[in-house]
């Protein structure tokens, strides 16, 4: 009892699962990477659980990690939409967009405010609207970026880095469903064409397992405090 | 009047391919390619820069040889011939000379990334994120009076006997009395186009909705659901690709309405 006020994961409807997981993916990809992740239920209330998913890759035999993948498809049907997000928590190397960060916010405001202005409208009726348009989108992806699809019985996370040059990246990924689904999670990294997926199903764990191995989880919560510290040093090089 | 001669109708359809094909590519390539393309910039973040160079330039250039190609039909009511290729080349290069500055430094850092990319990653983001602000600052506000300006410049001297790489600047210099009619029809132009283009999307059903079926995309293919988004999103410019190539007849027609006495004054060329 003690123990569930401490730790909400353990609450009534909360057993899910719980997987740690390191891989060495390279039969699979063009370039290695080593991929860990780890996954934890909580109960959230109103009949919904979380389910977050912590995912890092370290490349191996690339300089940096140039792209990151991470797919959770339900394995059953549910009357629920699946709803989640996904966010980097910490990333490790250059970020050459600190460099010229003044610029990057001007460009932001010259968005937001042509956006304010519906200058949005003119779409590609002429050329050099076509063309700026153009140099938007790529402008865009030269920044880090984190996208978030959405479908009916799976939601899609693909992370870039854009111009910078990390060595490091760590996402998390906060799922929303019903107790006791089973998800199927593909994940993939720094494919040059093509993000195969490593399919990998996250179990249902019973009570008891869950409780055995709760000193793993507080080795894990060992682990990623240090990445989970202040929201300040989240960029720290 | 445009519609009457079969050479106009040739021209007319010549132009929609032009623009339906330079739009379709640019359109696949800013959004279908979208996914794989950002593996790949992010593996060679040298690609970026050069990407931005060519699909600018390109674009650009496009633009002055539309705008060209109506001036000289409807204004000055003559055909492109083949043997005029090579002085339309000629000026167009000319004429593009300002663009082909602003992305020079793409081109030429993102090579440089490309092949050193440690050596060159810091020019590529002062470039990527300073310079190519002063070239979306080009496109947006200088380019849409440039543009018809420089080719109506082309247009004159590709019937030039002589015509040398400095005809169309000493043409943009007699032209000059000319700017403020360029910057009345761009405005003109600008406007129309803009209504019209809301008025056809806000009326007409999505073709997504109507001629194509567009599949339920399948989450676990990662290819046919990105084509599918794709093409989703790409529809509704087809309405634009009706008011592209009207775009610059409406240009040349506006434009010859209000400038007819001085061409004609100064070139006699009609």
């Amino acid at each position: 009892m003690e123990r569930n006020k401490l730790c909400t994961w353990f609450a009534e409807l909360s057993i899910w699962s719980k997987t740690i997981l390191s891989q060495d993916v390279s039969l699979r990809s063009l370039y290695r990477s080593y991929i860990y992740v780890v996954s934890h239920a909580r109960y959230e209330g109103l009949g919904r659980n979380s389910l977050i998913l912590d995912y890092v890759v370290l490349p191996s035999d690339a300089d940096k990690v140039f792209g990151a993948y991470i797919s959770v498809r339900r394995g059953e049907p549910s009357i629920y939409y699946m709803d989640g997000v996904c966010s980097v928590r910490r990333a490790e190397g250059v970020k050459l967009e600190s460099i010229v960060g003044g610029f990057v916010k001007l460009w932001d405001l010259i968005v937001f405010w042509a956006n304010a202005v519906s200058f949005g409208m003119l779409s590609s009726a002429s050329l050099n609207i076509l063309a700026s348009n153009t140099l938007s989108t790529l402008y865009d992806m030269s920044r880090e970026n984190v996208k978030n699809l959405f479908y009916e019985d799976s939601v899609d996370c693909i992370w870039y880095p854009g111009l910078n040059k990390y060595r490091f990246i760590h996402l998390e990924y906060v799922l929303f469903d019903a107790p006791g689904t089973y998800f199927y999670i593909e994940i993939g990294s720094n494919d040059l064409w093509i993000i195969r997926s490593i399919d990998m199903t996250l179990p249902r764990y019973t009570r008891d397992q869950a409780e055995s191995s709760w000193s793993q989880f507080e080795y894990y919560n060992f682990i990623m405090r240090r990445y989970w510290g202040s929201k300040d040093d989240l960029w720290e090089r | 009047m445009i519609f009457g001669r079969d050479k106009k109708m040739r021209f007319l359809l010549f132009l929609f391919i032009i623009v339906l094909g330079i739009d379709f590519l640019i359109s696949l390539v800013d959004i279908a390619f979208t996914h794989l393309i950002i593996n790949i910039l992010s593996f060679k973040i040298g690609l970026l820069p050069i990407l931005i160079g060519l699909s600018s330039l390109i674009i650009l250039s496009g633009d002055l040889f539309l705008y060209s190609y109506v001036f000289r039909t409807i204004i000055f009511k003559r055909s492109f011939e083949r043997s005029l290729v090579k002085p339309l080349i000629k000026s167009l290069f000319t004429a593009s000379m300002p663009i082909i500055i602003l992305v020079a430094p793409d081109l030429l850092i993102g090579l440089g990334g490309v092949l050193a990319e440690d050596l060159f990653i810091y020019p590529i983001a002062y470039v990527m994120y300073i310079w190519n602000f002063i070239l979306g600052l080009y496109i947006l506000i200088i380019h849409p009076f440039y543009a018809p300006f420089s080719a109506l410049a082309i247009a004159m001297c590709v019937d030039e006997p002589s015509s040398s790489l400095s005809c169309v600047y000493k043409m943009m210099r007699e032209n000059v009395d000319l700017i403020f009619d360029i910057i009345v029809t761009s405005i003109a132009v600008l406007i129309i186009t803009l209504g019209l283009s809301t008025a056809i999307i806000m009326t007409a059903p999505l073709l997504n909705n109507t001629l194509i079926p567009i599949a339920y995309p399948p989450p676990q293919a990662v290819w046919s659901s990105k084509w599918t988004e794709a093409l989703d999103r790409i529809m509704p410019r087809y309405y634009h690709l009706i008011i592209g190539p009207f775009q610059y007849i409406l240009y040349a027609y506006i434009f010859n309405k209000i400038s007819y006495r001085k061409i004609a004054e100064y070139y006699g060329y009609v």
